[in-house]
């Protein structure tokens, strides 16, 4: 197997599993921007 | 902070993670050698193994949320069994994309049915639908209750995906880094364990962020139940004026 092709896998590897994480992270801050304004502070201790 | 769920200790666990992720990067990617039989496929490895590894690990702390769940009826440790199979799903998940990528260039195919492999889709397919009873349009003490249950045959379905190689014969390689003399070479062992280190500091970020927000969807879901019944008060107050009893 050429070396090029391996490269291709790897970094398409690495590529889809730091999205992935990228993917929960983002969406993970966009809804507790979102609950956060639903929520009393005083309920939000970690603040 | 206002609208977040951030704190200064998850602040610094975030930079620390980030650091990390970024000395992996260069570690796998740039510094670590190639493999004399793999080549450069060899650095899937450090993805691979610590995603796989950690999502067993996130499992256990379902399967451990679950019982104490079970046991004490405690909302903590609900949350944490559930937003702990959440991080797992995407690790595992993770680690399936790298194995069949690793897969293609070692074996020639990106999917077999050999016995690790197997198994992992079937941890994979079940944590999914400890997700989805999750989701289940319910009362919240049943659900909980109904996913604790399900979340218990996350155990044996770990134990076994992780004691496939050793119980059966297969493709997928045995273990090496728990031998006592691992046959790994010094410079991609180190690459390895930073792997290690890096995806658990993820893991306890993320665990902290999702355990927030889920609290964060309870209190919202409560807040709501108080409006409904608040409104059901007034509706019934209202009627009792409007109507007169005969």
């Amino acid at each position: 197997m050429s070396t090029g092709f391996q490269w291709q896998l790897v970094l398409l590897c690495w590529g889809l599993v730091l999205v992935a994480i990228a993917v929960l992270v983002v969406r993970s801050v966009q809804r507790a921007r979102r609950l956060s304004r639903q929520v009393p502070e005083e309920q939000r201790r970690w603040m | 902070m206002t609208g977040t769920t951030s704190s200064r200790g998850t602040r610094v666990l975030g930079a620390l993670t980030l650091a990390g992720m970024a000395a992996l990067l260069l570690f796998a990617l740039v510094l670590s050698p190639q493999d004399e039989v793999q080549g450069e496929a060899v650095r899937m490895l450090y993805v691979h193994v610590p995603t796989a590894i950690v999502a067993f690990t996130a499992f256990f702390v379902t399967v451990a949320g679950s019982i104490v769940y079970l046991w004490k009826r405690s909302e903590w440790w609900d949350i944490t069994a559930h937003a702990s199979a959440e991080i797992g799903a995407v690790l595992l998940g993770a680690t399936l994309v790298s194995g069949m990528l690793w897969g293609r260039v070692s074996w020639g195919v990106y999917w077999t049915w050999d016995a690790r492999l197997t198994t992992t889709a079937l941890l994979f397919v079940f944590v999914l639908g400890y997700l989805a009873v999750r989701r289940l349009p319910m009362e919240r003490d049943r659900r909980s209750r109904l996913a604790a249950v399900v979340g218990l045959l996350l155990g044996p379905t770990t134990i076994v995906c992780h004691y496939a190689t050793t119980w059966w014969r297969t493709l997928h390689q045995g273990p090496t880094i728990t031998r006592l003399n691992p046959e790994i070479d010094g410079l991609m062992l180190f690459t390895l364990m930073l792997g290690m280190v890096v995806f658990a500091l993820l893991y306890a970020w993320l665990l902290i962020h999702r355990f927030r927000v889920l609290w964060l969807e309870h209190r919202v879901e409560d807040l709501g139940l108080d409006a409904a019944l608040a409104e059901r008060r007034s509706e019934a107050e209202d009627g009792g004026t409007l109507v007169p009893s005969p």
